[in-house]
């Protein structure tokens, strides 16, 4: 399975390198929504009174909605007669398990590059570097691993964009509190918080939950 | 041929959901809630006293108003004041009831009683034979006056010799803030109840779903969640209205309030999601398996994260779970049965639902 599963990823990577626009996109995706929000903070004087918990807000929104895009792609690039393909040559746990590996790399490639760019542009307030790589990756997991089972459920209903929305970003909602608190006593000047151990517990927690749920649901959405 | 094959089929619950009986037994269960809930009247209370704010030193003519309360009827009424931090008791000087509500209530304190602070709170602690103890925290604050007479008598603490305790009426309790809206609890309360076990009840026959792949479990999942998004409408209004009259607004800031309101978005876009899947099979394949997903977030909303922050909710962040002195034996008669009667109701609501959907693809099948 692990083999499969290694292959189908090696595909998807490979693909995502030739057709450069996709990746391109995203990039410039994350590029322009930090503009967006650093010009609006600019141009109301407020970017200098910007609170560690505003900025790790904007920071998971950014990261929210690239990663959506993001990973809705990644179902949706499938021509239609490949699945059948795939149900000859992989199991779904196979499948699934490449998607979920290819959307966690991808999602923490964003988390990192959209770290960058804040904190040349907006400015980087994070004095725990540490905890924050861990909450990236931690909340990487989380939200590479929902949107994938959402666009899996989504791509089954006609790829409709504002459906993988519709039912992501409810269900994010754990996710998004769990990170925001973590990355906010990341810039916390003042020692450790004493909800911090708990907060990357319980989302570690919920990341094995959702990896249980998608791999045991997955082979019903994959099946036709 | 195979949807046809499913659809004649019989889900097991249907017998019961035809039978007659239980349906009487729920109407006749909420009637009792409704009418008894309504028409037991709430038990004595404090609703004020004036002044709030007196001067040490002097003696102060207290009116003490009470709710429902006996203070001429009883003939026995005792007054004493407590300082909101001690534990001390002290009798008021003297008592005059007026009339059963009103109460003229006669009290100094000495500035020395004040221990150096400028000012200290007392709680008002009333009791009678008819009416009981009654207690109203934080009801006057004594100032310290501008001469002072350090050769006064202090307070003398008493032990207050208590006759009766607890009011000897059928009635619901006061409570500061709720107040009348206290029979609330026989209507918000069990309507998210009945939510919650009709979406685990949709959990279960989506798992059934799953495993037998026969459509009329999927249409007592999708059924339940409808009947449970009507219970969640009602709950939250009922709430609402509720959250207007006691913390001031509609929608205070609560950890609660936001679980509830994510639970019905997130079985909302279960519709959606249903609406957007065209082909009968693939819909109730891919919407259960998004139902089993949905409760896991909806159970981690209402139960994890409001624990992880401070909630005005009976239960959450420091406050007393409403089954430990919230709920007193007389409104647990009518709270129980309320439970099983809006539950009742809500699977009443889901049997219509349902057998209105199996006909409806009996019809379309033929």
């Amino acid at each position: 399975m692990f083999r499969s599963a290694l292959t189908i990823f090696r595909k998807d990577l490979l693909i995502e390198f030739r057709n450069r626009y996709a990746l391109g996109g995203i990039v410039l995706y994350v590029l322009s929504s930090v503009l967006v929000i650093y010009f609006s903070l600019n141009y109301n004087d407020s970017i200098r009174d910007m609170s560690p918990v505003i900025w790790s807000i904007f920071f998971w929104l950014i990261i929210l909605f690239s990663s959506i895009n993001a990973i809705a792609n990644g179902f949706f690039r499938e021509p239609p007669g490949r699945s059948y393909y795939y149900y000859y040559i992989a199991s779904p746990q196979a499948v699934i398990a490449s998607k979920l590996i290819y959307n966690f790399v991808f999602t923490v490639f964003l988390i990192l590059l959209a770290f960058i760019v804040f904190a040349v542009v907006v400015g980087d307030p994070v004095q725990n570097l540490p905890l924050f790589l861990t909450t990236a990756l931690l909340g990487g997991t989380g939200y590479s691993f929902l949107f994938t089972l959402m666009g899996a459920i989504a791509s089954r209903a006609g790829n409709n964009a504002t459906l993988i929305a519709v039912l992501g970003f409810p269900i994010i909602i754990p996710i998004l509190i769990f990170v925001t608190r973590l990355s906010a006593s990341c810039m916390a000047a003042t020692g450790a918080d004493p909800d911090m151990m708990k907060n990357l517990l319980l989302l570690a927690a919920f990341n094995v939950m959702e990896l249980l749920l998608a791999y045991i649901l997955f082979p019903y959405i994959w099946r036709e | 041929m195979e949807l046809l094959h499913a659809t004649n089929r019989q889900p097991p619950m249907i017998n019961l959901f035809k039978q007659q009986w239980w349906k009487y037994v729920a109407a006749i269960i909420l009637l009792y809630v409704l009418i008894g809930g309504m028409l037991v009247p709430l038990g004595p209370g404090l609703r004020s006293i004036a002044p709030v704010n007196f001067t040490t030193d002097s003696t102060v003519d207290f009116v003490v108003t009470g709710y429902n309360t006996h203070f001429q009827d009883a003939g026995d009424l005792q007054v004493w004041f407590k300082p909101a931090t001690g534990v001390d008791f002290y009798a008021a000087d003297s008592i005059i009831p007026i009339i059963n509500s009103t109460a003229r209530v006669i009290f100094h304190v000495p500035t020395a009683d004040l221990g150096g602070e400028p000012n200290k709170n007392f709680d008002l602690v009333l009791n009678d034979r008819l009416d009981g103890t009654l207690v109203m925290t934080f009801a006057t604050v004594a100032k310290a006056g501008s001469h002072t007479d350090s050769t006064a008598a202090r307070l003398k603490p008493v032990t207050p010799e208590i006759v009766n305790a607890h009011s000897k009426q059928f009635v619901f309790p006061f409570r500061e803030i709720l107040f009348q809206s206290i029979r609330n609890t026989f209507f918000h309360v069990p309507m998210w109840f009945t939510m919650m076990f009709l979406v685990i009840f949709s959990l279960v026959y989506s798992i059934r779903y799953l495993r037998t792949g026969d459509l009329a479990d999927d249409v007592m999942a999708s059924q339940a969640i409808s009947a449970a998004l009507l219970f969640g409408a009602l709950g939250l209004s009922t709430g609402m209205m509720w959250a207007t009259y006691t913390w001031g607004s509609p929608w205070p800031n609560d950890p609660k309030l936001h679980g509830a309101a994510v639970g019905v978005i997130i079985y909302l876009a279960y519709i959606v999601l249903r609406g957007s899947l065209t082909d009968e099979i693939q819909r109730a394949r891919i919407s259960a398996v998004y139902n089993i997903f949905a409760i896991v977030i909806f159970m981690l909303f209402i139960f994890i994260i409001p624990r992880l922050t401070a909630s005005l909710h009976p239960g959450n962040g420091g406050n007393p779970a409403f089954s430990k002195y919230d709920l007193d034996s007389h409104l647990r008669l009518f709270f129980y049965p309320a439970v099983i009667g809006w539950t009742m109701l809500g699977f009443w609501i889901l049997s219509v639902l349902v057998r209105i959907r199996l006909l409806q693809l009996k019809k379309s099948s033929q």
